[in-house]
Formats: structure tokens, sequence, C-alpha cells
């Protein structure tokens, strides 16, 4: 491993455990550091306040932030492992229709008042159902073909994105839409430690199995028939990763709504840092993903008295990092 | 139907259609180890689809492609990968890849899911970047070579893959004077110890000086199949390249 490569990964790892003790600080009710640290080293101790420190940061601050963590990470590797296995830098993870899908799930639960865990269930079934959808419409033409599976996602996107219209429509005006509108704008508010048990297993698999695949990812930029007689099984893989990535995506609209764009711009972060290889590429995605939502939760936190949906100022810093990287990208392509 | 004892790769009365179109008709022949096998052929003739047929890249309409004996389709990517090499026309990817990892990527076959390449990896990688001479471009964006250069690259990747047989796409492609003696030389060596080389070219002049076969593709048809040197006269190019 290149010194820079182990230099950009403690850089990462430690940017992200600073940035989690900051997040564990900040809040409504700012908390000191020392009594952070100590509520986290000796979680037993009691008096002086610990109880309370203990109540806020176990039961509502580090789940959020672990929350934001899964998020951010899923999505990032998500938009990285879609755009390796499409050849193409601009696509994010909602390119299949996970998104629009995951959101007509969430839509239809809340308009059948199905409570929190149906409008979950049914937004990450959603999600699947819409990447279904897609690869489905690419199978009838042609299953091999990348382009088929482009044009069946866009086919699926449009559909559900329908579906959704429809659901806004047909909701009740008084207290379905605005909570469909809300839950669609993104938050991690909903973020419980039991939700956090869900979510963490499942992405940290996912991260690594995409992460595994990365040499093979490599090997796919340079197109299909180039990639089978480096003795990839390119249909294969392009579908397990797909697969894994739709999961991911789906998983992380599920518990936090849409917050689709941070998977196409942290892929071109980490690819500045780190070189085009995606055996790098992947988990330091999912590093950055996870540090900037963090930092994007942060601010939703403490910006204003109220609030700020999260997916609304990971937009907005999306925008601008993205701004900030162009110019270096562009080198970097030849563009 | 047998799998032509010895052969690395033969084809046995394949054929290939695309729609009603027929582009390849009843291809018999086999290629063996040692062998410098040069094809050749106008514009159309087929040829690409024989390399990709040869690749197991598609599979025959009719007939059967037999690789060291078992058809073609009852190999693994895997499995073919480490017995074909495959040399295509030079092209950019999007991502700037190094050189290194460009012939990494000929190991892939060996090691898919590892993170990183094993010593043995690495030391086929090097000597594939020494035998081409490369070595001082290993750390070089692959994105900004030349277009000779690249082709070495590509080059070296198929001799990292270890590959018995080599397939090459018009090699010869964007190489100046020197570049391509270089690269017959290089050609002549790898037939040497024992590979099997077979590329599609335009320059008959020198397929016949390099090569010792050439197989002769007309109209999806094998023409002429036989010594490079004998076959390539004045007479015999005329038929090939007359047109419709």
């Amino acid at each position: 491993m290149s010194l820079r490569a182990l230099l950009v990964g403690g850089l990462c790892s430690g940017g992200l455990l600073v940035l989690v003790l900051v997040s564990a600080c900040v809040g409504r009710l700012a908390l000191p550091a020392g009594q952070v640290l100590q509520a986290l080293l000796a979680p037993q101790a009691t008096g002086g306040g610990a109880e309370m420190v203990h109540t806020i940061l176990f039961g509502a601050r580090l789940p959020r932030i672990g929350g934001a963590v899964c998020v951010g990470a899923a999505l990032s590797v998500a938009g990285a492992a879609y755009q390796a296995v499409f050849r193409n830098p601009l696509v994010s993870p909602g390119l299949l229709g996970v998104l629009a899908g995951a959101g007509t799930g969430a839509a239809l639960g809340i308009v059948w008042n199905l409570g929190h865990g149906g409008v979950v269930g049914l937004s990450f079934l959603g999600g699947l159902v819409a990447v279904g959808v897609g690869v489905g419409i690419a199978q009838v033409f042609d299953a091999t073909s990348m382009m088929m599976l482009v044009f069946g996602g866009l086919i699926s996107s449009a559909l559900f994105t329908a579906l959704l219209s429809l659901l806004k429509y047909v909701a009740d005006p008084q207290n379905q839409l605005p909570d469909i509108v809300f839950w669609l704008l993104g938050s991690l508010t909903q973020v419980t430690p039991g939700a956090l048990g869900v979510l963490a297993g499942p992405v940290a698999a996912g991260i690594v199995l995409l992460s595994a695949c990365g040499r093979m990812l490599d090997g796919l930029a340079m197109g299909d028939e180039e990639a089978r007689t480096l003795g990839i099984p390119v249909v294969a893989l392009r579908y397990g990763v797909i697969g894994g990535a739709t999961v991911l995506a789906a998983l992380t609209v599920s518990v936090a709504g849409m917050i689709g764009w941070v998977g196409l711009v942290v892929p071109h972060v980490a690819r500045l840092l780190v070189g085009p290889c995606n055996m790098r590429v992947l988990p330091v995605s999912a590093c950055i993903g996870a540090m900037f939502l963090l930092a994007c939760d942060d601010l939703a936190r403490t910006l204003s008295a109220e609030e700020i949906p999260v997916g609304l100022i990971a937009d907005l810093l999306g925008v601008v990092v993205f701004m900030a990287v162009l110019p270096l990208l562009r080198r970097g392509w030849r563009a | 139907m047998s799998g032509g004892a010895g052969a690395l790769l033969r084809m046995d009365h394949a054929g290939f259609h695309r729609g009603r179109r027929g582009v390849l008709h009843d291809l018999s022949f086999s290629i063996n180890r040692g062998e410098l096998v040069a094809l050749l052929g106008p514009n159309g003739a087929g040829k690409t689809t024989l390399l990709r047929l040869l690749l197991g890249l598609v599979p025959p309409g009719s007939g059967q492609v037999w690789l060291e004996g078992r058809p073609m389709a009852t190999w693994s990517r895997r499995e073919i990968a480490r017995r074909i090499a495959y040399v295509p026309q030079g092209h950019v990817p999007l991502f700037p890849y190094s050189v290194r990892d460009i012939v990494g990527m000929g190991r892939l076959a060996e090691t898919p899911f590892a993170p990183r390449l094993r010593e043995a990896d690495r030391d086929a990688v090097a000597h594939a970047l020494g035998a081409l001479a490369i070595t001082h471009l290993a750390d070089r964006a692959y994105t900004d070579l030349s277009g000779g250069e690249r082709q070495a690259v590509l080059l070296a990747r198929a001799l990292a893959q270890g590959a018995a047989i080599l397939v090459l796409d018009e090699p010869e492609t964007g190489l100046d004077y020197g570049q391509k003696q270089r690269l017959y030389v290089l050609l002549r060596r790898l037939a040497g110890q024992g590979h099997a080389v077979i590329a599609t070219t335009h320059d008959p002049i020198q397929a016949a000086c390099v090569f010792d076969r050439a197989i002769l593709l007309r109209h999806g048809h094998v023409m002429a199949d036989g010594p490079a040197a004998a076959l390539l006269g004045p007479a015999m190019l005329e038929r090939l390249y007359a047109p419709i």
C-alpha cells in the first residue's frame, strides 16, 4: 500500500472519529467535550449530572450520529458502485429508480396510515420493487446490455415519480401531505437505537462486500468485452453489485428519506484523494460520505432553533462541494 | 466430434449469423503452440467476429470452437482468461488508472477478490513491464500515454495474464516504424517461447515477412490458410482484396 493511501486512510478514520465526538457535543443542549468523553469511556459512572449526559448521549445523540454515519456511508458506497458499474461518473444511486420507488413506498405507507414501522418497511420494499421493474424492463430486451439497464431505470424512475405524484394528489392535505413532503426532504430524527441496530449490520456488510469487488469493478472500466477476456463474469458482477448497492440505497431512504445527491458527489472527492482504483475508492467514499452527512446533520441540528431537514442541507452543501472539486475533476477525466 | 489432438484452439465447422445475414461460414482450422498466425482480409470480411468467437465472447451459431480439447462454452470466463489473453486496439477509459493498475488487471483471473496483488502477481506485472521495456511508465496515468505506449501497456497486461494463447486486434495500428519492428520481434519471441499468437493485420507485406502462417478471410469464408511467405503473393492479395 502506498504512503498516500495510508495517509488518506488514517486521515479519513481520524477525521470521522473527531467529527463523531464533535457531533456528540453539539446540539440543542451543548455538552462539554470532557463530560462526553467521560460518559463514553465510563458509561456506568453516576453523579454530577452524569445521568442526564448519559441519557442525551445514548438515548438520542449517538443513535442519530450512528444513523448519519450509516446513511452517508451507504449512499456514498452505493453511488461509487453504481458509477463503476455504469462506467459513468455522473450516475447517482437513484439511476435505476431506487429513490423514486422508496419515496413512493413511504408515501403509500403514510396514505394508508401504517405507522412508522409500516412506512419504513414499505419504503424499503418500494425501492427494491422500482429497481426490479427497471431491471425487468432491461431483461425483456437485452439482459447483457448496459444501455438497456439505463433505459429500464429511466422508465422505472419516471413511473414511480408519477406514482408518487399521484399519492401526493390523493393524500389528505391536512395531515398526510405534510408528512409525505417532510419525509421526502430527508431527516434523521427518527433513528432510534433499535433502528440503528437493524441498519448498521447490513450497511457494514454491504460496504465490505462491494469493496471486495473493487478490482473487478476496475476491470469493468475497460469495457464489457475486454473485462470478460480478463476473466470477469461481467453480467453476474453487474447485477450482483447493483443488487447490493440497491439494498444499501433503499435502506437509507427507508430510515432517513431522500438524501440522494451525496451518492453522486462523494465518490468524486474520494477519487481525487486516492485515484481511480475502486478497492480504495469504495471504502474511502464510505468514510467521506459518513463525515459529510454527519457534518450536514450537525448543521441541521444547530443552525436554527427549529431543526432543518438534513436532506436539504446535504443537497446545498453537496452543490458547494461539487462546485469546489469540479475544476480538479476535469483534469482527472480528460474532459 | 473430437477436440483436435494437441491444438490449443480449434474451429470446427464454426459459423456465425447476425440476424439472417451470415457473417462467418463453416470455418475449420486449428492453432497450435508456437505458431504466429496472421489473420488477413478486407474490411467486413468477418475478422473481428472471428476474434470474438476465438475469445469465447460469442458462441458460434453452428459448429464448435474447442479450447484445449473442450468446447469453449464449457469453460468459465476465469478459466478462459488463464488460457487466452486479448490485446484490443488501444482505447481510453474514463478514469486515469496508472499503467501498473492496468497491467495488474491481467491478474484478475487469478485473484478476483483479493484486495491487493499478491507477491506472485506483482512479479508477473513487473516481468511483463520489463518484457515490453515500459517499466519507467509504471506510475504514469494510462490516459496520458501516446497510442504506441498504450499498445505496449495492453500487451504487457496480456503477458501478465500468463495465457498460452495471445489474440491481438490490429496491433500495429498507431505505431511508428520502430515500434512496429519491436512489436514483431516481441511476437516472434513469444511464439518462440511456445505461445500461440494470432493477430489481425492490414499489412500483408509485413505479414509475409513476420508471421509463420496466414489465414485469409473473405466474405466470411477461409479463402486460404498456409505459410505466410508462400501464400501472400501478388495474385492471392489481388483476389483477397478485390472489390466485390
